[in-house]
């Protein structure tokens, strides 16, 4: 590993801060409050962050391996810490709705997402540039499942109906071509019954020790 | 009528709790502390969260051209957009990117993605910089007073978007039909286009805009 892995205490405060950092963002979004509320708590919050800035930066951890890096515990599936930091599926980033993920088989991942009323586009509806993203994460998380690290090449996102806020989707990304170093993933997005988009993208597989130079550069950094 | 109802931005204590909190979101992800700092943390910011639950909700403004563009036509960061998640100065989601309006119904708009918008490898989440597009295109719709919906986004990625960089985003229509435009865009660094691609939107018209932010905060009123 390069890098040290988190203390679990640490890991769970971390998540923890993240998921109420989450909800707050939203109540900012969401509510009409009196001025001093919203005063009351960006000094704390500005407080908070300064406290947090004097910390030493995190390392982000890649392991020596492909098959160590992307590996699956039950339903759980890993990505390194990818998905514990990623901004679409990661429980330590505030930033991520986040995003779920579980391996149904073997070049097929579901994925459940809810978007808050922080991510309102058109009136009352999810953001089309967030579900655009949702896309781009579970496919590229599908396209792993092959045992390929790979960079997004195209996305394409087709949307069939409004994307509803505070409602459980449920999304399912397929392998659907390998050729060489290209693999392409399709994918679709479901409320309830109804289909509000599909999306397919093409990746182009890293050579690992490529992909854990990029990813250990940051630690560096 | 709230405040945000009137198509004005929102105060500067929301404008400032949304900053604080960005800022919080890139240390949550960047700094390695001990886990009690984290959870002191976490204990104020739930404290907070519960008293702004049990405030009224936000309505949104109903008309479209209104809500979006401030007076002088310039600025975009105005009505319900300073509470976009890409653009929105009032949304700690949104890193925010600044949107502004160039001649020919070109729209540029300039962001900077702290490194928590990324995986870890130095470059912004290709998604954030489809959803960034999305923004931008879905812009010149709105400059152009035509309410759009996403139909198609087609994104190209050409190399690694750095965070912590600034970024151009400029997009426009290619062809405008009475209920289809089709549009493209660019995404560039120092010049170099990381990025590009097009999009299709559906117009919704004024009408349909409106009944839907009617119905919107007719739920929110009523649950």
């Amino acid at each position: 590993m390069s890098g040290n892995r988190e203390s679990e205490d640490s890991r769970i405060h971390r998540r923890r801060l993240a998921q109420a950092l989450r909800e707050l963002c939203a109540e900012v979004v969401a509510s009409d409050a009196p001025d001093e509320m919203f005063l009351e708590a960006a000094e704390t919050a500005e407080a908070f962050a300064e406290r947090l800035r004097i910390e030493p930066r995190r390392v982000r951890t890649v392991a020596s391996s492909l098959e160590e890096e992307i590996r699956v515990e039950g339903e759980r599936y890993h990505y390194g810490d990818l998905l514990d930091f990623s901004p679409l599926a990661g429980a330590a980033n505030p930033l991520a709705p986040p995003m779920t993920v579980r391996k149904e088989d073997d070049a097929t991942l579901v994925g459940r997402v809810m978007f808050s009323a922080a991510y309102e586009g058109g009136p009352g509806l999810a953001h089309g540039g967030y579900v655009a993203a949702a896309f781009d994460e579970l496919l590229g998380l599908t396209q792993s499942l092959t045992g390929e690290a790979g960079m997004t090449a195209k996305l394409r996102v087709r949307y069939r109906s409004p994307c509803p806020l505070q409602t459980e989707l449920r999304m399912e990304g397929k392998v659907h071509e390998i050729d060489g170093r290209k693999i392409v993933a399709k994918g679709t997005m479901h409320a309830g019954d109804r289909l509000v988009a599909d999306g397919e993208a093409t990746f182009i597989v890293l050579e690992h020790e490529v992909y854990r130079k990029k990813v250990s550069r940051f630690g560096e950094k | 009528m709230s405040k945000d109802e009137t198509g004005r931005r929102s105060g500067p204590y929301k404008r400032r709790l949304a900053a604080a909190l960005r800022s919080l979101n890139v240390e949550v992800v960047n700094a390695e502390a001990p886990g009690e700092v984290f959870q002191e943390a976490a204990e104020a910011i739930e404290g907070f969260t519960k008293g702004l639950t049990e405030q009224p909700r936000r309505t949104r403004r109903v008309g479209h051209r209104e809500s979006n563009r401030d007076p002088s036509g310039i600025e975009f960061d105005y009505g319900m957009m300073d509470l976009s998640p890409l653009s929105g100065s009032a949304n700690p989601l949104a890193p925010p990117m600044k949107i502004k309006n160039e001649e020919n119904n070109r729209v540029v708009g300039v962001v900077t993605f702290p490194a928590s918008y990324g995986l870890g490898s130095g470059a912004v989440h290709n998604g954030y910089l489809a959803a960034a597009m999305d923004e931008i295109l879905g812009a010149v719709l709105a400059w152009m007073g035509r309410p759009p919906m996403t139909g198609i986004l087609d994104v190209q990625f050409r190399s690694p978007c750095p965070a912590e960089k600034e970024v151009r985003i400029e997009g426009w229509v290619k062809r405008a039909g009475k209920q289809i435009v089709f549009t493209e865009a660019s995404v560039r660094v120092d010049g170099r286009i990381v990025a590009d691609g097009d999009a299709v939107f559906f117009i919704v018209g004024e009408d349909t805009y409106e009944r839907l932010s009617e119905e919107r905060n007719e739920k929110i009123r009523f649950g």
